[in-house]
């Protein structure tokens, strides 16, 4: 197997972002394990679907964040019960995080195969780092929008990091360490952000 | 939990079952395929994440049925 080589934008990136959007949107509308805190909509839980895009976006860059940010606006949306603006703003932090953490592997030149101690380290840092920011952000659009009071601001974010990062540490240390070194064959593969 | 098709846990089982007949495609595929195929590389990497997903959403199914008292 050779390692496919960075390119321009194809439309082959688009087909990778709808095949695992629609997979994702699936995980998203049912595997989360929620831990509810009355007053605190979307905020707590064990999200999977945050294990697969976080992986997603390391192998397909921007491609593989807009699969997580289309499965999960898609599968948590309509279905939940919350109101448009709580699973957008949702939607749009599970857009950030994993592209937040791309440019921390980027800046870092980190190998998503996690072969070393130093990729493992960044790798459990930097996801902590983007799923902090992500739920800072999310949950103050919520606060905004006066659906969550600021004490609850700060119990989101401190619940939304801790579930969001188990399990992208959990799911996605196993993705990135099982199929990276597959997926590097594959030429829709992406070096940078979107190519 | 409304605009569902189905009740949630039904649905739930027969997503379940849909990426488990999609996991098994991948393998099926990735075992029919040559190592110096282009497509080999790209079809294990799939299988695994298939299998990775439909293990997580069965766990998730496990974990929900319990505590919702399906089971």
């Amino acid at each position: 197997m050779s390692t496919a080589g960075k390119g321009g934008v194809k439309p082959g990136h688009l087909v990778v972002s709808g095949i695992f959007g629609g997979i994702c949107a699936g995980a998203a509308l049912f595997s989360i394990i929620i831990v509810p805190i009355p007053g605190l909509p979307g905020g707590s839980g064990f999200w999977i679907p945050a294990g697969l895009y976080f992986a997603l976006t390391l192998w397909f860059g921007f491609w593989g964040a807009l699969a997580g940010h289309i499965g999960t606006f898609i599968g948590m949306g309509p279905f939940f019960g919350f109101t448009f603006q709580v699973w957008a703003d949702g939607a749009l932090g599970d857009f950030f995080a994993p592209l937040i953490n791309l440019a921390i592997f980027r800046a870092t030149k980190a190998d998503p195969e996690l072969k070393t101690r130093r990729d493992l380290a960044i790798w459990i840092v930097s996801v902590i780092i983007s799923t902090c920011l992500a739920s800072m952000w999310i949950h103050y659009v919520n606060y905004s929008f006066g659906t969550i009071t600021f004490d609850f601001w700060k119990w989101g974010v401190i619940a939304y990091t801790i579930g969001d990062s188990l399990a992208v540490l959990i799911i996605g240390t196993l993705l990135l360490k099982t199929a990276t070194k597959y997926f590097k064959t594959f030429p829709y593969y992406v070096k940078g952000l979107f190519s | 939990m409304a605009n569902l098709p189905l009740p949630y846990a039904e649905l739930f089982q027969l997503v379940t079952i849909i990426y488990a007949v999609i996991a098994v495609a991948a393998v099926l595929w990735n075992r029919r395929l040559d190592k110096s195929s282009r497509y080999y590389g790209f079809s294990k990497a799939f299988a695994i994440f298939m299998v990775v997903v439909t293990v997580f959403l069965v766990i998730s199914y496990i974990a929900q049925a319990t505590f919702m008292k399906w089971i």
